[in-house]
């Protein structure tokens, strides 16, 4: 009786197919729309991943303040003046066993120029020698990173992103030319490349970096602010493990656990928190269409009861029972909604390679979301098809012959 | 009663049956007192005037409606103890075969699918075949899969015919089933009827034309609510 129920619901949509297709419009938009969201939250999450992991796994980073890892972190002032690290922390640290490298992180403040050129959107950083072998994202392309002298020294030297470079020198060589920021003047010493993964995240952040020794760095505002520090250990060390000995290190100086160690994976799971709950944001309101797509469904069925008001009478008299009509007409909407459903997952999985090949975009549709999609359509169907249903299995044969 | 051949039991008895509708002063009898039997394999007219109550009569028998006074038997089960309207409909579906004036045919559907339709209800196996052969046996194995529009009124009736034949019923109730036809496509169409009930089947034709009792074994005259 179930597969009867399909082929008349399947004629019936047949037979009204454009008023079908109409209707089925929302549902494709709702769904579609659901599913593309949750394909760009994927594809993000799986950028800012690579692009850690890229980072390499044995990092430990120390940062000022505290840091939850459900929630990201806690801001407080010392934070944002930078005045918790400070450059003892990174000597203390760099004397433990088992750690191969460290390297750290100032912020600067200021305009780099060149002439009349100004290039706003570079972001200063002060740092060591070292952070080309700490951070497998920061290589040199042409010329050379600083030296430790040089930060010892506190050299006027810069190494600036490609991207920086061509803003203030166009197709100019830039090694060895003189860039300025406020009155001081700096020699370019080298330019970095943009990573191979970079990402949409990536390529921002690593195309507009413009590095300078630490020293240098302190020298340009009111002393050394180190930012983040960043310690990286022998393959050898788990990275969780070697937490407490890297805090307990830092407490001798520290008087409070002002600061916070955190793994990759800590970091990871902050930004995958945040843009779950994004994506879940967007794709819910985008789900309101789905509501209106499912009004929609119970409209067209409740035309199609009345049209069919007498095949419904006739279908009792000759002894169909009530849960039959019902399911007839449940399975007439559900049918619609779910070939919605494959419809905007169909759509979506095209849009989504067109996106991924012509856009910085990444979108990714995972086995989830499809599984999401049918549900929904299946739900959508069974919620706004079961009033017509109802109203059709309820009517009175003899009044439902009568009709016309 | 002490007859040596025992006679069969009715196959239908309605034993003073009122159905009025509405409530106080706006009550209608639309029937005040039907009582009579139908006998298996007869052929038995119920005529009267329009608003005679001949319909509700009709609906009535066919279990679409339930009376409000009076007792109807049908097939030896007393109807009123069949409360629940999907057993109704189960009962519909094995013991009465329907034919309306107007066929209801569903449009979409081919003549063999129509006259398969109730057999979907009953979940009968063999429910092709079996609509294979009461098509022929109307005399439309070259329309199984014409749709109604592609046919004339009176194959259109035989296939509601045939239809009515898909679960066996113990009694086909047909209610005006010439009175979309013209004379001699509906002269017909009561030879297919009488041609059936030669063949056993009991037939009850529900119609206003008096001209249809010459038929009968039985007549049933209904005027103003009351049979005869």
């Amino acid at each position: 009786m179930i597969w009867e129920a399909f082929k008349v619901a399947l004629a019936s949509i047949w037979a009204n197919r454009i008023r079908s297709l109409l209707t089925v419009i929302g549902i494709i938009i709702g769904i579609g729309s659901v599913v593309m969201f949750l394909a760009v939250g994927e594809g993000l999450r799986h950028d800012v991943n690579a692009e850690i992991t890229s980072l390499g796994t044995n990092l430990l980073t120390i940062l000022p303040g505290e840091f939850d890892t459900e929630g990201g972190f806690s801001f407080n002032a010392s934070l944002l003046t930078g005045d918790v690290l400070k450059v003892e922390d990174i000597e203390d640290v760099k004397a433990l066993p088992d750690v191969q490298e460290v390297s750290a992180i100032s912020l600067v403040g200021g305009v780099l120029r060149k002439d009349d050129r100004a290039a706003p959107g570079a972001f200063l950083a002060g740092t060591l020698a070292s952070m080309p072998e700490v951070f497998t994202s920061v290589q040199i392309d042409s010329g050379r990173f600083f030296t430790e002298e040089e930060n010892a020294n506190k050299a006027k030297v810069v190494v600036l992103a490609p991207g920086i470079a061509n803003q203030l020198f166009g197709d100019q060589d830039p090694l060895g030319q003189t860039v300025s920021i406020g009155v001081e003047d700096f020699t370019v010493i080298g330019i970095t490349k943009v990573p191979d993964s970079s990402s949409i995240l990536g390529a921002t952040d690593y195309s507009t970096i413009v590095w300078m020794p630490l020293q240098t760095a302190g020298e340009l505002g009111d002393g050394v602010k180190v930012f983040r520090i960043l310690v990286k250990l022998d393959e050898t060390v788990m990275p969780e493990d070697y937490i407490p000995t890297i805090e307990s290190t830092l407490l001798k100086r520290h008087n409070q656990e002002d600061f916070s160690v955190v793994t990759q994976d800590d970091l990871l799971g902050v930004l995958n928190t945040v843009l779950n709950l994004l994506t879940a944001a967007v794709a819910g309101i985008a789900s309101i269409s789905l509501l209106v797509a499912g009004v929609g469904i119970m409209n067209i069925m409740l035309v199609s009861v009345t049209e069919r008001t007498k095949e419904i009478g006739l279908r009792k008299a000759v002894g169909a029972p009530t849960h039959a009509i019902l399911l007839q007409f449940i399975i007439e909407s559900v049918m619609l909604s779910v070939f919605g459903a494959l419809v905007a997952v169909g759509l979506a999985f095209l849009a989504s390679q067109l996106a991924t090949q012509y856009s910085p975009l990444t979108l990714i549709i995972t086995p989830y979301s499809i599984i999401l999609a049918v549900s929904v359509g299946v739900a959508v169907g069974l919620i706004f098809g079961i009033t017509p249903a109802f109203r059709a299995a309820k009517l009175d044969p003899i009044e439902a012959l009568r009709s016309e | 009663m002490n007859k040596t051949a025992p006679k069969p039991q009715p196959v239908i008895v309605f034993d003073h049956i009122a159905k009025i509708y509405g409530t106080g002063g706006s009550k209608t009898h639309a029937v005040k007192n039907a009582t009579f039997e139908i006998e298996p394999a007869s052929f038995t007219v119920i005529v009267g005037p329009s608003g005679s109550g001949k319909s509700t009569i009709l609906n009535l028998m066919g279990l679409l409606d339930q009376p409000t006074k009076g007792e109807y038997w049908l097939d030896g089960l007393k109807t009123a103890d069949i409360s629940s309207d999907n057993q109704r409909a189960i009962l519909r579906r094995d013991k009465l075969g329907f034919v309306f004036q107007q066929f209801n045919l569903l449009s979409r559907a081919s003549a063999l699918q129509n006259v398969m339709m109730p057999g979907i209800y009953s979940r009968k196996k063999n429910r092709q075949e079996r609509a294979t052969y009461l098509l022929k046996e109307v005399g439309l194995s070259h329309r199984l899969h014409h749709r109604p529009n592609q046919m004339s009124g009176g194959e259109q009736q035989r296939v509601a015919i045939a239809r009515s034949l898909i679960n066996s019923p113990r009694i086909l109730l047909a209610d005006e089933p010439t009175g979309n036809l013209d004379s001699k496509t509906g002269k017909a169409i009561l030879e297919l009827l009488q041609e059936l009930n030669r063949n056993g089947q009991t037939v009850v034709v529900i119609t206003h034309d008096d001209s249809l009792a010459d038929l009968a074994h039985k007549v049933i005259r209904v005027k103003d609510g009351v049979t005869s």
